[in-house]
């Protein structure tokens, strides 16, 4: 089963939370998902993620220079991205609840 | 790893991502690629050596659709990317042609082709007005002058009528123009294509004031019905009216133009010759050469003195020997011989 599809949906949870704990770049913010354990996950998803939620005012970025390379833009949770994060997490919280129910129920026969 | 082998990496697989994203909505690609730069400078930097941008990201065409599987909210709809594609085309037009007039306009010693327009607003204002008085004037004369004969144009009544129309013309546009300055975009954008309206139906109305020619219709008809054609003439090439000419097509059979009725003799009964094969003899009304038509005064006392004893042979022209021997002999040479018809009627 692909799994990306799946994970899709949760894009936008997934990086939320990721830069909740602490703001991140591009690049930086897709080892930490992939320490995470989302390995199906490509930099384009990420990258598109990211831009989506900037535009919608979720995300704010900032520029840092770096010791190695070029400088780094930063990305950092909004309020109405901290907002935005509790709703995705209490839906998600929800479905996830049915979902269990529903592959709890024992089969028939 | 070096700086610049880097650089044209990132910028190729730029343009071939940014390739594969054109029918997004220009503000997301905008966004899109307007960071991606820097983007891929940071994912560079922490290439290791040997790989590639591809071996890391995949290719650009996979990585940008995976871009717009991400970052587009909703896609471009067919109707609105062509409205958005035939803008971006027609805009470098329209601004290049507003750099032109403002171009002209500065020449002209105006700031530019809006303060040319303001300048020149109230001079249109009045040849709109006059354009609308004077297709007043020209349809009123023209409606009556079917029911009452009278010419307005060029009379005096005709003159007094199309200064008052004129001047009221131009006093209710320059009013109209005057509020319009006040009024809302739509409402101007109404008046506007009113005011070309006008051109146009001008346009085509004073068209022949003009000197452009005008496409006329004449109605020709064989069957020699109620046409336009009256009566037909023959000239030989030394411009010699001949008499007694029949008309035939390349089957032989007769051309009947012209209207025997235009003139009759005394018993109200055509004059024209008629003959069962050759039809009519042409000119229809010529009697022993004469052209009543040419001059109405004379013909009917000509016609009366010798109502059926046309004699074909001789045209009595100013020249008569010169003249009447050719034409006979023409009409002989081309005619098979119709003794009853042609000599002796």
């Amino acid at each position: 089963m692909d799994r990306s599809q799946l994970l899709k949906g949760l894009l936008d949870i997934i990086v939320l939370r990721v830069l909740d704990n602490e703001d991140g770049y591009g690049y930086e913010i897709l080892h930490r998902l992939r320490k995470a354990g989302f390995d199906d996950l490509g930099d384009a998803s990420v990258y598109g993620t990211l831009r989506r939620l900037y535009r919608a005012g979720y995300l704010s970025t900032y520029v840092q220079p770096s010791e190695s390379g070029p400088h780094r833009k930063y990305y950092s949770l909004t309020e109405p991205g901290r907002k935005y994060l509790r709703e995705m997490r209490d839906a998600w919280e929800d479905v996830s609840t049915k979902m269990r129910h529903l592959f709890d129920v024992p089969k028939k026969g | 790893m070096t700086e610049s082998p880097r650089r044209t990496e990132i910028a190729a697989y730029l343009v071939a991502v940014e390739r594969h994203l054109s029918d997004l909505p220009e503000p997301v690609r905008e966004d899109l690629l307007s960071d991606l730069d820097s983007h891929l400078a940071e994912v560079v930097a922490d290439l290791a050596p040997g790989t590639t941008l591809v071996d890391l990201l995949g290719s650009p065409e996979s990585y940008a659709r995976e871009l717009r599987e991400t970052a587009e909210t909703e896609r471009e709809e067919a109707g609105a990317r062509m409205r958005r594609r035939f803008r971006e085309t027609v805009e470098p037009l329209v601004s290049r042609t507003r750099a032109a007039a403002d171009r002209y306009a500065a020449s002209t010693g105006h700031t530019d082709a809006a303060d040319l327009a303001a300048r020149l607003r109230p001079g249109w204002w009045v040849a709109r007005g006059v354009l609308v008085a004077a297709l007043f004037v020209y349809w009123l004369s023209a409606a009556q002058y079917g029911v009452t004969g009278f010419r307005v144009l060029g009379s005096l009544p005709g003159l007094i009528l199309l200064t008052a129309a004129v001047l009221f013309g131009a006093w209710a546009s320059l009013r109209i123009g005057a509020k319009s300055l006040e009024w809302g975009r739509d409402r101007r954008r109404w008046t506007a294509a009113a005011g070309l309206a006008i051109l146009a139906i001008s346009a085509y109305q004073f068209a022949w004031f003009l000197g452009v020619p005008q496409v006329e219709y004449v109605e020709t008809d064989y069957s020699g019905g109620a046409t336009d054609v009256g009566d037909v003439y023959v000239y030989d090439a030394d411009g010699q009216l001949l008499s007694d000419v029949y008309l035939l097509d390349e089957y032989g059979n007769p051309i009947e133009l012209g209207d025997p009725w235009t003139c009759t003799d005394e018993y109200g009964q055509p004059m024209a010759t008629y003959d069962v094969d050759y039809g009519y003899q042409y000119p229809l009304c010529s009697v022993g050469g004469r052209l009543p038509l040419e001059d109405p005064s004379t013909a009917e006392p000509t016609a009366s003195e010798t109502p059926m004893e046309s004699e074909p042979a001789t045209t009595p022209e100013p020249d008569p020997t010169a003249s009447a021997e050719p034409t006979a002999d023409t009409s002989a040479s081309e005619v098979p011989t119709t003794p009853e018809e042609s000599a002796t009627s």
